[in-house]
């Protein structure tokens, strides 16, 4: 998986689009954020739309990795 | 200043997930036998209140949605919240959640009238986390949360000293904080029902009858709290330290009971590892199928924080109960406590112990809880459990969920 994101002010993170399934998702939305300490490190939720679907992804500031959590696919 | 947020974890659900937006929402926890937490003012329309079972909500509310709450989410949601409080007043005490109360008496010269400091709370709250909350300012914390309640959702109250005494008047006793539906029946069986009412009924009588609480009574009725707010640096040291769990279904076998009480005392003793403190009684809690529910304790010579001596107590108590029903829950908690405890252990063996142990916590800091642990723990109860009311954002009283 590939993600996109932009730091807004050299400390905010904000998800801008990812690659799943060799499909590009544009997230037009995060409605909401949440942090998580898992052992020393600290994963960022995001919960974000690209207008259709809901998804959460995390990005490990430890490990640098972004993860694709969960997908809720309308209807 | 009270604030109180409005459906907490209802409000991030539909927040998180705009499809639950405007719809009757209930938050239940991520275990199936479980009841719900919360519900969004769409569901609570219907009836749909705090503890009730699924079956029951969805009786009244056909249309629920239902959805497995988050603890991780909530807890960051209110330290969140409690850094934005800290922007106004440095009093910022914790009382729930998705309560706090605000000392912001030395603040209004920097920000104006407590109108002013309360509606840039509030659009803070919403532009950054799309919450509403409620808003109650008072001269007392007393007051200030029963302003807080007096307007929900997202309402602002004020209660000025000069309408303390007309606005209690009436106001049923019910509606302040701390006396519950117990104490307001035998309170209504002694002709009191507004808090006018409270205030002058003979303190001797309320003393008589309730004891030391019974000042405290008559002067809730009066609408006196010298309380301070208590910031969280300032809260004094936890009493007890405790987990328990609801069992994945309910348990005879003495080997799973087993596993669990591991577990929990494994959980116990990173706590008080983390906060410094050893201690001495170790207590069991055991509920019945039939939520028949009692504790049992046991004081042990040596002031103790490792889980596996936690364990070894517990175990002791279990051994001395005869089952009669299955268990659906059990808890550890260790009291007697006191901090940075040092006894230098005369033996290798033991010795040897509290090295494994130090480097046991220092891998499961590093890689996250039971990323070592004992091997009857590998399969463990994956177990999120619900937000403790004396949770807190820091501290001794801090539980990563």
């Amino acid at each position: 998986m590939v993600f996109g994101a932009d730091c807004i002010g050299g400390k905010k993170i904000k998800p801008v689009w990812f690659i799943w399934r060799e499909r590009q998702y544009r997230i037009t939305e995060v409605t909401y954020t949440w942090t998580s300490k898992e052992g020393s490190a600290s994963v960022h939720y995001f919960s974000v739309t690209d207008g259709q679907d809901l998804y959460e992804i995390a990005y490990n500031t430890e490990t640098m990795v972004w993860k694709l959590m969960a997908v809720e696919v309308e209807g | 200043m009270h604030v109180d947020m409005n459906a907490f974890f209802a409000s991030v659900e539909q927040q998180s997930k705009p499809s639950l937006r405007d719809k009757p929402v209930a938050v239940i926890g991520a275990q199936q036998r479980t009841v719900i937490t919360t519900s969004s003012y769409e569901a609570r329309a219907y009836g749909v209140t705090v503890g009730m079972t699924v079956p029951e909500a969805k009786k009244l509310c056909p249309d629920i949605i239902f959805v497995a709450g988050n603890n991780k989410k909530y807890t960051d949601t209110c330290t969140r919240l409690v850094e934005l409080y800290g922007d106004y007043t440095p009093l910022v005490e914790v009382y729930s959640v998705d309560e706090a109360f605000l000392d912001i008496t030395g603040s209004l010269s920097l920000f104006g009238k407590p109108e002013d400091i309360a509606m840039r709370i509030k659009r803070k709250i919403l532009k950054g986390f799309g919450l509403t909350c409620s808003i109650g300012v008072g001269p007392n914390k007393l007051l200030a949360k029963l302003a807080g309640n007096m307007q929900k959702p997202d309402g602002f109250t004020t209660i000025r000293p000069e309408a303390v005494s007309e606005i209690l008047e009436k106001m049923p006793v019910g509606e302040l904080c701390g006396i519950g539906s117990r104490l307001e029946i035998h309170l209504d069986a002694m002709g009191v029902k507004t808090c006018g009412e409270l205030g002058r009924f003979p303190v001797k009588e309320l003393v008589n009858k309730f004891g030391v609480v019974g000042n405290k009574l008559h002067q809730m009725g009066l609408g006196i709290d010298e309380s301070p707010v208590v910031p969280i640096e300032d809260t004094p040291g936890a009493k007890s330290v405790g987990h328990s769990m609801t069992l994945k279904r309910n348990v005879s076998n003495g080997e799973e009971m087993e596993r669990y009480l591991l577990q929990l005392s494994e959980m116990v003793g990173r706590r008080l590892r983390r906060g410094h403190y050893f201690g001495r009684t170790v207590a069991m809690t055991l509920r019945y199928s039939n939520f028949q529910t009692f504790t049992k304790r046991c004081t042990v010579k040596e002031y103790i924080n490792d889980g596996f001596d936690i364990y070894l107590v517990a175990l002791d108590i279990v051994k001395m109960i005869r089952l009669k029903y299955t268990v659906r829950l059990l808890g550890v908690s260790v009291s007697n406590l006191v901090t940075n405890y040092c006894q230098m252990p005369l033996f290798k063996k033991d010795r040897d112990r509290i090295s494994v142990l130090k480097a046991m916590d220092k891998i499961n800091d590093r890689y996250g809880e039971f990323s070592v642990t004992q091997a009857r723990l590998l399969d463990r109860y994956s177990h999120k459990g619900v937000i403790a009311p004396a949770w807190r954002p820091t501290g001794i009283r801090n539980v990563n969920y």
